[in-house]
């Protein structure tokens, strides 16, 4: 499903035990089917809070409209199977690598969805300089290809809107150039694509966004990147 | 055929418990003082309650039956309150699972099995409160000590499964259940062995005071399954509850947002 994803937060703010503390105000802005939209800010400004919010996954005061419909109309796992996030880094227990990319085609939501055939993961996990083989450990690959493969994880699933965090933070050059191959890929397919990034890439958004001491303020646009 | 123990006869335990000391002392653990705190109080709550109980006996009636129950519910709350004092939602959970299954299974045993007459018959209410309740109070806390301390160490698993769709419940059961299989593997391990590898209290007891040891084993029976059963149900409704408080919510409590302690280093580590 595409569709436009509109943000309209007063604050997103932390629970703590005796009261709320805020972490960013005044969140707003929108993005169309096929954009690429860049978060930064420094470390500790509140750009994985942002993404955790617009996971459901951090309280905030507001809406967010994917389509016509507002988040509190959706279930918590749909929203979040549609608008989904990567963390930036893993913790995965030990498994295989096959089963920890198909573990989240057991969640009720995915259960309808036809799991990919081996040669699409191992096509895809090539594009990706991931490991060959599905039987290996997944702890103990390497950081960064532990990285592409909660990556590719999260692709085989096809959300609407990919929430990345630090998306190039493990990768090298030669595959941060994958990755970001995949996700235009994904962009021109519709699909929305939403960074958390230290600094602007080699891979300019169309639309950059940063956080100032928790304030939400619009950069620039770079409309005819790519 | 009772023989009684003379009280200068105990003093000779001090032989063996010095002599654990002073090895823990050479192999220099970190629970010395516990230990020998622990020792100490076994002692003194023993005596006192042997005194108490004498006293009980004696003046047999209703409020002296509710007020030990409530004494008893009372120390193992305190008790479980002093181990979660730090972890925020969790301090009720526990104490709401100990008095419901505990005082269960409790008058289940006494009312429906043993057929106690009247129902406040102190001579078994006192031991079986002790044993129901004592053992539901371990199996709470070792259930949500274990499930407290998944929750905190797979943070990001439970994050990284929420984010993809999961429901809280498909985030969380694995956690759920290794915390119950963290505490009722003691017990199961008790409950199949008994009788092969260790005769328990009540039957021992029993035997000693001259009871006809096929009397005793049908107590044995009775008291053991209602404590594996307690234990069950403690472990289990303290971590469900325990999980309501945290994931009940369309938006999940971060439990290492709601804690007390050290939050100053870790509310904003998420970046």
């Amino acid at each position: 499903m595409n569709a436009i994803f509109q943000v309209e937060l007063k604050r997103i703010y932390r629970q703590l035990r005796s009261h709320q503390k805020n972490i960013i105000q005044d969140v707003s802005f929108h993005a169309s089917p096929g954009s690429v939209i860049d978060i930064t800010g420094t470390s500790g400004s509140g750009k994985t809070t942002l993404l955790l919010a617009l996971n459901l996954q951090v309280p905030f005061e507001g809406f967010i409209r994917f389509g016509d419909k507002k988040h509190d109309a959706f279930s918590p796992p749909y929203w979040r199977a549609t608008i989904s996030y990567l963390p930036s880094k893993i913790q995965p227990v030990s498994q295989s690598i096959k089963s920890f990319l198909l573990y989240p085609f057991s969640f009720r939501i995915h259960r309808e969805k036809k799991t990919p055939s081996i040669p699409t993961i191992l096509s895809l996990m090539k594009e990706l300089a991931c490991p060959l083989s599905l039987d290996e450990n997944i702890q103990e690959v390497s950081l960064g290809q532990q990285y592409r493969l909660s990556f590719l994880r999260l692709y085989l699933l096809q959300p609407s809107v990919y929430l990345l965090d630090e998306p190039f933070a493990n990768l090298d050059p030669e595959n941060m150039k994958r990755l970001h191959g995949i996700l235009q890929r994904e962009a021109e397919k519709g699909k929305i694509v939403i960074r958390g990034m230290h600094t602007t890439s080699e891979y300019p958004a169309h639309q950059t966004f940063d956080i100032k001491e928790g304030k939400f303020l619009t950069q620039k646009d770079n409309i005819n990147v790519h | 055929m009772y023989i009684e123990i003379p009280f200068w006869r105990l003093l000779m335990l001090a032989i063996p418990l010095a002599f654990t000391l002073f090895l823990l002392y050479l192999i220099k653990v970190k629970f010395i003082r516990a230990y020998w705190i622990a020792s100490l109080r076994a002692v003194i709550q023993l005596i006192i309650l042997g005194w108490i109980f004498a006293y009980m006996f004696y003046y047999e009636n209703i409020w002296i039956s509710v007020g030990f129950l409530l004494v008893l519910f009372l120390f193992a709350s305190w008790h479980l309150i002093s181990m979660f004092y730090h972890v925020p939602r969790v301090k009720g959970p526990v104490c709401i699972s100990l008095g419901m299954v505990g005082f269960l299974m409790l008058f289940f045993l006494l009312g429906g099995i043993i057929h106690i007459e009247p129902w406040y018959n102190i001579q078994y209410l006192l031991p079986l409160a002790g044993m129901v309740l004592g053992n539901t109070m371990n199996s709470v806390a070792l259930s949500s000590e274990r499930f407290v301390s998944e929750l905190e160490g797979n943070t990001l698993t439970i994050e990284s499964h929420l984010a993809l769709g999961a429901t809280s419940y498909e985030a969380v059961a694995p956690y759920i259940r290794s915390a119950l299989f963290a505490s009722l593997l003691p017990v199961i391990n008790r409950t199949a062995t008994v009788g092969v590898v260790s005769i328990p209290g009540i039957m021992s007891g029993q035997i000693i005071a001259g009871i006809d040891p096929f009397q005793a084993a049908k107590y044995q029976i009775a008291i053991m399954i209602c404590i594996l059963t307690a234990d069950t149900l403690g472990a289990i409704l303290s971590v469900f509850l325990i999980y309501r408080n945290y994931f009940g919510r369309k938006i999940p409590l971060k439990y290492k947002d709601a804690r007390t302690r050290t939050f100053k280093d870790t509310a904003d580590t998420n970046e």
